[in-house]
């Protein structure tokens, strides 16, 4: 097959596809938000090493002066101790409505009629739920705040019309929760909010 | 022009080429946009790096592929329909809806490899050096990848037939 050809064939299959306007103040809000939350986090961190210095040093260099002969100030300060941020252990134990569900492209991916149905249940390390129309189930760990949703997830296999919500897809992009102001948040890798989980 | 200007101008220029180029990569074309937009955002986090680069296009095409790649293993593919889809009534096709849907049933035959190869190779225009640049493999491997897919498309009957092969 000569080159021109493929070339050509490759364009009239790309052309096919109608494409639509770049969400360009998208991109652009999000990557101000990942940027500021960078921002916070490298403050926190900061303020966190100079609290655990401030605190921690003088209670080691304490017990380092009663258990051994006295040593030059400046080896212990050099090193300050590095502690790991406490993590808040979340209970997501129980049933949940599916409040917002959040899809790739930042909208709500979650059906205009009848939200209500879409469900998950955390119990021992065992997920199930319902996306609306698919039941699903698989295994998750929670470890303080930190949530991994193991891929191995299973879900029937019903056709549906509207296309159910990809909750399944959603539930593989989280890694925390975080609770606030009552409200219930399954977080990505980024810090967005991928899932907002309400009582029934 | 300032950082966000420069990836405005950017975007406006290549969004519906790097779009259509993740839809033949093998996403739909919801999933393209997705795709593209989170290479972008990528880039954009990184600006500084992506004006640096020596061939700005090959940087932005090695995120999104690398994006979609991810995207592919995030994916959960355990869901398999074992009955067969009810038929639906659609409208009649154009010869281009054929000719397009042939040359996607011919890109599903190659590996994933191979038709990124293809795609960036025939629809994106890098040269080999720029394509094992952004496929991170050595030049060889992309000419051999290439071979090897070229061969695929030329047994294919569609595409030969479009071809207007004997």
């Amino acid at each position: 097959m000569s080159d021109p050809t493929l070339t050509d064939l490759l364009e009239t299959a790309g052309d096919r596809h109608e494409v639509g306007p770049a969400p360009l103040e998208q991109m652009l809000r999000d990557v101000r938000r990942r940027r500021r939350g960078r921002a916070v986090l490298g403050g926190a961190g900061l303020t966190l090493a100079t609290v655990a210095t401030a605190i921690l040093v003088p209670v080691l260099m304490r017990a380092d002066d009663a258990a051994s002969p006295p040593q030059p100030a400046s080896s212990s300060s050099t090193h300050p101790p590095v502690i790991s941020p406490p993590r808040q252990q979340v209970d997501l134990k129980g049933t949940w409505v599916v409040a917002a569900l959040v899809g790739r492209n930042g909208r709500s991916a979650l059906p205009a009629h009848g939200p209500n149905k879409v469900r998950l249940a955390f119990h021992d390390g065992r997920l199930t739920g319902t996306d609306g129309c698919n039941g699903l189930s698989g295994r998750y760990v929670l470890r303080g705040d930190r949530l991994h949703v193991r891929k191995d997830l299973s879900t029937t296999q019903v056709l549906c019309v509207p296309p159910p919500p990809p909750l399944s897809s959603r539930l593989l992009d989280v890694r925390s929760v975080t609770k606030d102001q009552g409200g219930t948040y399954l977080v990505d890798a980024a810090g967005h909010v991928v899932i907002a989980l309400a009582r029934p | 022009m300032d950082v966000e200007e420069e990836f405005t101008s950017y975007v406006a220029a290549r969004w519906a080429r790097l779009v259509r180029s993740a839809v033949l990569l093998g996403c739909s074309p919801a999933e393209a946009e997705d795709v593209v937009q989170s290479a972008l955002e990528r880039c954009l986090l990184h600006w500084r790096r992506v004006t640096a680069a020596h061939d700005r296009d090959a940087y932005v095409h090695r995120v999104l592929i690398n994006t979609f790649t991810s995207s592919r293993r995030r994916r959960w593919t355990g869901e398999r329909s074992t009955d067969p889809l009810p038929d639906r009534v659609v409208d009649d096709e154009t010869t281009s809806v054929d000719d397009a849907d042939a040359v996607m049933r011919a890109l599903d035959r190659l590996t994933a490899d191979q038709r990124a190869a293809v795609v960036l190779r025939y629809y994106t225009h890098l040269g080999e050096q720029q394509m094992a640049t952004v496929l991170g493999v050595a030049r060889g491997t992309v000419k051999s990848r290439l071979a090897r897919a070229l061969e695929v498309l030329a047994e294919d009957p569609a595409l030969a037939e479009l071809r207007g092969a004997p």
